[in-house]
């Protein structure tokens, strides 16, 4: 682009406290420093908590948290400049415990109390798991631009939208002056959900200061080290168990780290909350959950949500349940599914059939679970074999489609007969450019190519939503299809029309989102993973010798962008549960690139076979469900159980390194 | 703007280096990594740099009766497909990186940069290997062990430059490489080690080891390696514990962001331990 101006981010170097003083050279011309001095009107990230400055206020809560930019358009120049800036801070103790409480979330099911004091027998555990990092090919990045008074932003995102409303936000202007492209993204897996917003508000308040095109890319280093990532936490789980060795009740207390600012914070809590009963029904539960603040990077949106965390922890808890009551553990798991009928945690009904005993027949018998399971238990063989059972509800939580959402979607066919699909929803690698396309050109009987998706440019396209929360194929690809229903009846050749379809939530799903009472999603998908490991004794190091996964997404639109999704959902999420490690020691990330930030390669990953049953959703494009972040649940519990058996010792935490393998090996030494 | 020279001969680069202003580049593996800037932005490098990846002199295999000899620029690539090379350091380079580096990444660059996690250096020390160092007037040869002196750190004058690493041409009845990364490929040791060994009637008659990532260099110490010499298999098997022990203050590593002290001194004498246990 003409007279291109690049940015760099200056960031604090302490992890709290506060700005004393700073000191900037004197600039060459066409050199600028933009920070909270230039903001038009307000210096907040616009998400769902409004606590997250963009530029830094002169209060430090995080290292590396973003206090100015410095444009120009020589790099070398502006990388002398930013060695030159000087900061001076007063520095304070941060706080890295449970004891700065942000959110606090309450709910109950049945009547937990009574089923407690009932209770034969009470058994508690608490499980702990770490920060995983996104690791997407492309680190963050934009391109803003000022045409007239207009700011346009082309960035690596998820959400044109979130960007476009955040900027809006920050600039204090009207809504056509804001426009957002999104550019090729190659994985965003959440991590470019909310906190692109944070980097389009600092560039659009930089471009009405400067009035040339910047161009801002983050180094891999500084991706890793400021931006968010998936909530640890600490899950404590309490069940009653009746005198028949069935759960009556869970009682649990979930902590997520939300990092210094809260950002989406509470609404990864509900999610783990809700996730509370994993695949299984219990009549009484009794749930608390906390976001606590500390002065690490903020956490934010990852794949899963909320819910791997507590899937890992309710399944390991179910396991542990069984051998502390002396059961088989497949048999009492089996006893506990939930069932078309059930209630849900949150008191809504299961309405659609659960295909859950099938599913756990294939991937057990693909698998040879059972037989496996038995051969493992001998001492001194050193494998293991581990099932998860998981559920991910589809779109967002609660009534957020109809309430916070309202999705809208278009289909423009021109005269010569091409159909455009107007939505906002970005292809990220997830495969929507073909699927949505295939069901477009499905039901008008046109050709595939006469369907034509381009990445979302928010001029062009109507709202209809982030793509996010296992929401694009279901909620969006239904519109679509709606749409192009309502297109096919009304076609008439050479002519232009259009056809708009608004998100109409299905009468019966009622939530009340400040009592977690009712349906808290409109449908679910269903997972069951297996996975085999062997553990050497020497090394401690785990290796994967099979993953056998079955899934209910509905329906596939596209079986090969499912296996796609399925492969590459598991394999994120076994590394998750053994391998994928990030600390953070007083705030300071340990693991700031990807020589230290492990991620899986082909090598480690062993022979995956994925099989999908279908159980069609009425609302769904030709039954489609969510099928995004589904996949990777189930990893992390089903690793974790195979090395627990490979090992004879209780797993509490992930990942499963082989330093903590090691640990448990040698607690009797 | 970063100053270099490529120059087309040895001769002419011992001259460039003689004014002790340069830095030598080679495949530029460990070097661009460690000078990385703002991408797309000149990288930090401290000296111009002299470039000498594309000296044919130094690019070499060669067998005499007591070495193999290899030229210090020969690729990691090169030395995986030469015959000459001994197996168990083919072994070792497998284990090094990705197949992009190892088209560049040399032995005279993992020596150079004299990393205590470096997987062939770590192997070259077990097999007693040393370098040849050339400057415009002299040359001089140094055991692998001696020239590296610390994290970083080596012998090497400005002036110098590595010529070649010189090989002892032995037989090993048990040559093994064994490398704890953090997954199976592409990743920097949390823990190494390579052990040599000789057996005749049942009696060790050579025994040597070295363990990368556990000390400020690669750990080796031939003192405690002769106490396993003369000794018969059932002797060492039968003590096995305090045999492996014996490496036990050898072993000094520190908790960092890949692994902790603790698991990477288990491991290594586990390994010791497992590789006894073969004999």
């Amino acid at each position: 682009m003409k007279d291109m101006m690049y940015a760099k981010t200056i960031r604090s170097k302490i992890v709290k406290g506060t700005i004393k003083s700073i000191t900037i050279p004197p600039l060459p011309e066409g050199y600028f420093t933009v920070s909270r001095e230039d903001i038009l009107s307000k210096n907040i990230v616009k998400i769902i908590f409004e606590d997250m400055p963009y530029y830094s206020t002169g209060e430090i809560n995080h290292l590396n948290e973003p206090i100015m930019l410095v444009v120009g358009s020589d790099m070398e120049i502006i990388k002398q400049i930013v060695d030159e800036i000087k900061i001076e801070y007063s520095e304070e103790n941060g706080v890295f415990d449970e004891s700065q409480k942000t959110i606090a979330y309450h709910f109950k099911k049945g009547n937990p109390k009574r089923a407690f004091k009932n209770a034969e027998k009470v058994i508690e555990m608490t499980y702990h798991t770490g920060l995983q990092e996104q690791a997407y090919i492309e680190p963050q990045g934009f391109i803003v631009y000022e045409e007239d008074e207009k700011v346009t932003l082309i960035g690596s995102i998820q959400c044109p939208y979130y960007v476009k409303n955040a900027v809006v936000y920050a600039l204090g202007c009207s809504s056509d002056q804001v426009r957002v492209i999104q550019a090729a993204v190659g994985g965003a897996f959440g991590g470019k959900e909310e906190y692109p917003s944070l980097i389009a508000c600092q560039l659009a308040v930089a471009v009405k200061k400067v009035h040339k095109p910047i161009k801002l890319i983050f180094e891999r280093e500084e991706d890793i080290l400021s931006t968010t990532k998936r909530h640890p936490s600490r899950i404590t789980l309490k069940a009653a168990i009746n005198e028949l060795n069935n759960v009556t009740s869970i009682s649990a207390d979930i902590a997520i780290d939300g990092g210094a600012y809260t950002g989406l914070s509470s609404v990864v809590l509900s999610r783990a909350m809700i996730a509370v009963s994993g695949a299984y029904t219990f009549e009484n539960l009794e749930v608390l959950g906390h976001v606590i603040k500390t002065n690490t990077v903020p956490n934010g949106a990852f794949r899963g949500f909320g819910a791997p965390q507590m899937f890992f922890a309710i399944e390991m808890f179910m396991h542990h349940i069984a051998k502390e009551t002396h059961q088989d553990s497949f048999a009492f798991r089996m006893r506990h599914i939930a069932r078309q009928g059930d209630k849900t945690s949150t008191s809504g009904t299961f309405r659609d059939p659960i295909l859950l005993e099938d599913l756990i027949r294939v991937a057990t018998e693909k698998s040879k679970y059972h037989s496996k399971a038995l051969a493992y238990s001998q001492p001194g063989i050193y494998k293991g074999i581990g099932m998860s059972i998981f559920l991910h509800g589809c779109g967002f939580t609660g009534s957020g489609e109809s309430t916070h959402i309202k999705a809208q979607v278009k289909l423009l066919k021109t005269k010569d007969g091409l159909v455009h699909i107007l939505v906002a929803a970005v292809d990220m690698g997830q495969g929507i450019k073909t699927t949505l396309p295939k069901i477009v050109s499905q039901i008008l009987e046109i050709p595939i190519e006469r369907c034509i998706f381009n990445y979302p440019d928010t001029d062009n396209v109507p709202d209809s939503g982030p793509t996010v929360a296992s929401r694009t194929i279901m909620i969006v690809g239904g519109l679509v299809a709606r749409a192009a229903k309502e297109l096919k009846e009304n076609w008439i050749d050479n002519l232009e029309q259009i056809v708009t379809k608004r998100y109409v939530q299905p009468s019966y799903i009622k939530y009340d989102e400040s009592k977690f009472k009712g349906d808290a999603y409109p449908a679910y998908s269903w997972g069951v993973s297996v996975v085999e490991v062997s553990v050497d004794p020497i090394t401690y190091q785990t290796k994967i010798l099979n993953v056998v996964s079955a899934y209910d997404v509905g329906k596939e639109i596209d079986e090969r962008i499912i296996q796609g999704q399925a492969e590459g959902g598991i394999v994120q999420g076994i590394a998750y549960g053994y391998l994928e490690n990030m600390s953070a020691n007083k705030g300071v990330i340990k693991q700031k690139n990807l020589t230290d930030y492990i991620i899986p390669t082909t090598l480690d990953v062993s022979k995956m076979s994925t099989y999908i049953l279908d159980n069609p959703y009425q609302y769904g494009p030709f039954g489609a469900k969510g099928a995004g972040e589904l996949t990777l649940i189930g990893g992390a519990p089903a690793v974790a159980l195979a090395i627990q058996m490979a090992i004879n010792k209780n797993i509490t935490k992930i990942p499963v390194t082989p330093e903590y393998v090691m640990e448990l090996m040698h607690d009797d030494d | 703007m970063v100053t270099h020279h490529i120059p087309s001969t040895l001769e002419e680069t011992l001259k460039l280096l003689e004014t002790n202003l340069y830095q030598v580049m080679c495949g530029g593996t460990d070097l661009m990594v460690q000078s990385r800037s703002w991408a797309n932005t000149v990288p930090k490098l401290v000296k111009p740099l002299v470039f000498i990846s594309q000296l044919s002199e130094l690019n070499f295999i060669e067998e005499t009766p007591d070495y193999i000899e290899i030229g210090s620029v020969t690729s990691y690539e090169t030395l995986l497909n030469s015959s000459l090379v001994p197996k168990v350091l083919k072994d070792t380079i497998i284990e090094i990186a990705a197949p992009g580096i190892r088209h560049v990444g040399t032995l005279g660059g993992n020596i150079a940069n004299a990393s205590p996690a470096a997987d062939a250096v770590c192997t070259l020390i077990a097999l007693d290997a040393i370098v040849e160092i050339m400057s415009s007037n002299s040359i001089r040869t140094e055991k692998i062990c001696d020239f590296i002196i610390g994290v970083k750190k080596t012998t090497l004058k400005p002036n110098e430059i590595i010529r070649s690493i010189k090989i002892p041409n032995v037989e090993h009845d048990y040559a093994n490489f064994y490398k704890v990364g953090g997954r199976k490929a592409d990743a920097i040791s949390k823990v190494s080690l390579c052990v040599l060994c000789n057996v005749k009637d049942n009696i060790i008659t050579k025994f040597r080891i070295a363990f990368g990532a556990v000390g400020p260099k690669v750990a080796s110490n031939i003192k405690t390696d002769e106490l396993f010499v003369g000794k018969t298999i059932d002797e060492i098997k039968n003590n096995i514990d305090d045999y492996t022990k014996k490496y036990a203050s050898l072993i000094t590593p520190i908790d960092d962001q890949r692994s902790t002290k603790e698991y990477r001194h288990k491991v290594a004498l586990n390994m010791i331990k497992a590789f006894i246990e073969t004999l």
